[in-house]
């Protein structure tokens, strides 16, 4: 059934994004204290539907790849909300509102996410494996963002372009230690999603691992992080090259998601194998 | 332009004269400014003027300007352009050196002249203090009364609106401002950084203190005349290095600048090197030299970014062409803040603040003793009329005082302050 939260949530995700990319090239102030308004008020939104998938799903919503999808952009949201007060980075806002917009998009028009999940994997540990799973992912999206703007800004600088975007974009210096920060935060988050994982697994089948592709693909996702993290915190790594690695590793980890859930390799991660 | 409602006697009109960038060559503005430069006896002169109640005079190096609210416009700007003309030493009654503004033009001069939107540099940020100061000098001499207070008042905020709502004055139109602006979007802040100085001609030190104003840690000068380089570190407070030397102190500096005679002084190589063992921190190059001090190539460097003069003139080129657009968007705030100041302006007299008042009082009295009336449904009509009588005798006794005091005051200044009381304690304040 479509809920009409999800429709504004949307809906305010939409003016959100508009209203960020207004903010980066527009002089006018206003759009810049609002968009993280219209975004606050479609996570409200997006928070009650999710709270009405939980009390029908009895955990959250991802039994499909379209709930699963909209609940990562929840959590994305909720950190970019979280964290806007002491970092106003419209730049960052302009990439978090419109992949928010999608995801609510098709959750609202796949319509139900109640893929019923088996008694026999319903445990404690699965809302905390996945929400520290999401989370994880969802501070290596903001980790992306940072570097693709940094990318951009370097660019206009490099190729001497001046106007508004350059002085709406922060500092290269200061994107490049976000970069650093999201990724010393996101690792952990990936660590213990992995092991909660196991600890799950362990609950529902008695074997903490079972090198099932999913599983594959995340010790790789988790070797290529600690490898870019390993070289930031030598200050080996900094600037152009890790912006570049961040990119690259998000877009590993986005490809194995979907490879996981759409192509359906993914043993009892994948869709309609629940089981 | 004086109001039409004004009742005979009190009367307050603004008045600008202005002797400014417009109107007259810098000879005569320099002349003037000398001439005015005791502020505090020239308003006095000005003051003395009859029927001026009060003045402000505005002195910069672009304008010689008298703020003033008298009896007759027309009367207060013939005798303050006589005093400033003499001043200046000019002859002619007639001179075209001087522009007088009144009523509601003179309002709007007042907000666009601290909104900087007058300035030779539009949105130029000295202006604004300087004004401030101004008017301060003419209240401490008592030149300043209560109009010209809300006059200014006014401007001053419209100021902070148009500085802060539009991009007027946010991007350096100066070259060395638009490098500073620049390091800002590769270094978070200036703060601590190290700056290079290479060549200490006077182009050099024009951008070395513009980094100094900027908060930089610290600054290395580099000439080939080492001597040169002693004398202008000394001025500075900065670290004197000779031209041999300067290579091997490369890392250290965040900011280059290059403004020596001779041609190129640094390869890529030279800044591969430095970027070597800056572990890959950025910086930044700023190419102010003829023919010039390093490579182009160098921007092709991870971690390095090259500005050269052309690129830096098209930045600051482009920064003012940015400061005439936004400055359209000024005009058209100073044009709606001036409609709005001049309504309640008009408003400070005496009949419409009187009409304003009863009115209100009216409106009270009114709704109370319906609300009374509708729980007395035995009374009759004459009764009720009666019940009216008496409410409207206690509004009139209440307000024939006050009323009598507005009507009867003398002096300007202190009608305007009762005005301004009234308005407020029975909160006739819309418009503000």
């Amino acid at each position: 059934m479509h809920s009409v939260m999800l429709l504004v949530a949307a809906f305010c995700y939409v003016a959100a994004s508009f209203s960020f990319s207004r903010s980066l090239s527009s002089t006018e102030q206003p759009a810049t204290r609002i968009a993280p308004w219209v975004l606050a008020v479609g996570f409200a939104m997006h928070t009650l539907d999710l709270l009405r998938e939980f009390s029908i799903g009895g955990g959250p919503p991802v039994g499909s790849f379209a709930g699963g999808f909209s609940f990562f952009a929840w959590l994305l949201v909720a950190l970019y909300l979280a964290l806007q007060s002491r970092l106003p980075l419209a730049a960052a806002g302009a990439i978090v509102a419109p992949v928010a917009f999608i995801a609510v998009l098709i959750d609202a028009l796949q319509g139900s996410n109640d893929v019923a999940i088996p008694q026999a994997l319903r445990s404690p540990w699965l809302p905390v494996h996945v929400t520290l799973a999401f989370l994880g992912n969802a501070v290596f999206a903001l980790a992306f963002a940072v570097s693709a703007v940094y990318l951009l800004q370097e660019n206009l600088l490099k190729t001497h372009r001046s106007g508004t975007l350059i002085r709406r974009l922060p500092a290269l210096e200061r994107l490049d230690r976000l970069n650093h920060v999201f990724l010393v935060w996101g690792f952990p988050l990936l660590t213990l999603g992995i092991v909660t994982g196991g600890v799950w697994s362990m609950n529902a089948w008695g074997h903490f691992w079972s090198w099932e592709p999913r599983e594959v693909l995340a010790v790789l996702t988790w070797l290529l992080y600690a490898g870019l993290l390993q070289l930031r915190m030598l200050g080996d790594l900094r600037g152009r090259r890790a912006a570049h690695w961040t990119i690259a590793a998000f877009a590993f980890l986005i490809v194995s998601y979907l490879a996981v859930n759409i192509l359906g390799i993914g043993g009892r991660h994948g869709l309609g194998q629940v089981g | 332009m004086s109001s039409s409602l004004q009742k005979s006697g009190n009367s307050r009109e603004l008045t600008v004269v202005s002797v400014s960038h417009h109107t007259a060559p810098v000879a005569v503005r320099e002349k003037l400014a000398a001439a005015c430069e005791d502020g505090a006896g020239f308003l006095a002169r000005i003051t003395e003027l009859e029927g001026v109640q009060e003045a402000v005079l505005l002195s910069t190096c672009n304008r010689i300007e008298v703020v003033a609210c008298s009896d007759s416009a027309q009367h207060a700007s013939a005798g303050i352009s006589r005093l400033l003309l003499q001043a200046g030493g000019i002859a002619d009654e007639d001179s075209p050196l001087v522009a007088t503004m009144h009523g509601r033009d003179a309002a709007r001069h007042v907000f666009r002249v601290a909104s900087s939107l007058d300035s030779m540099v539009v949105g130029e940020p000295q202006i604004l203090g300087q004004m401030k100061a101004q008017f301060d000098a003419a209240a401490t001499a008592a030149a300043a009364g209560p109009v010209l207070f809300r006059v200014f008042n006014k401007s001053f905020s419209v100021a902070k609106r148009v500085r802060t709502e539009t991009g007027i004055a946010s991007r350096s139109v100066s070259v060395a401002g638009a490098a500073v602006d620049l390091a800002s979007h590769i270094f978070e802040s200036l703060q601590g950084r190290v700056v290079m100085l290479i060549g200490a001609g006077d182009t050099g030190e024009t951008a070395a203190r513009h980094f100094l104003a900027a908060g930089i840690g610290q600054l290395m000068v580099v000439n080939r005349t080492f001597e040169t380089a002693v004398e202008l570190a000394r001025e500075l407070s900065a670290t004197p290095l000779p031209l041999e030397r300067f290579r091997s102190y490369l890392p250290l500096a965040d900011l280059v600048v290059g403004s020596a005679g001779g041609g190129q002084l640094l390869a890529a190589d030279d800044v591969k090197a430095a970027l070597r063992e800056r572990r890959g921190k950025p910086v930044f190059f700023i190419d102010l030299a003829v023919p010039r001090n390093f490579h182009p190539s160098i921007n092709e460097l991870d971690g390095a970014y090259l500005y050269d003069i052309d690129e830096l003139v098209a930045v600051a080129d482009d920064n003012l062409g940015e400061r005439r657009r936004e400055a359209i968007r000024a005009e058209a705030l100073v044009e709606s803040e001036v409609e709005q100041f001049w309504q309640w302006f008009e408003k400070l007299d005496v009949v419409p603040t009187i009409v304003e008042l009863r009115e209100y009082a009216d409106t009270i009295r009114r709704s109370e003793v319906e609300k009374t009336l509708a729980r007395m449904s035995s009374l009759s009509e004459a009764d009720r009329e009666r019940i009216h009588q008496m409410s409207r005798a206690i509004v009139n006794k209440l307000l024939h005082h006050p009323t009598s005091v507005l009507k009867e005051e003398e002096s300007a200044t202190e009608e305007s302050r009762l005005l301004s009381a009234v308005r407020r304690l029975f909160g006739l304040e819309e418009g503000r």
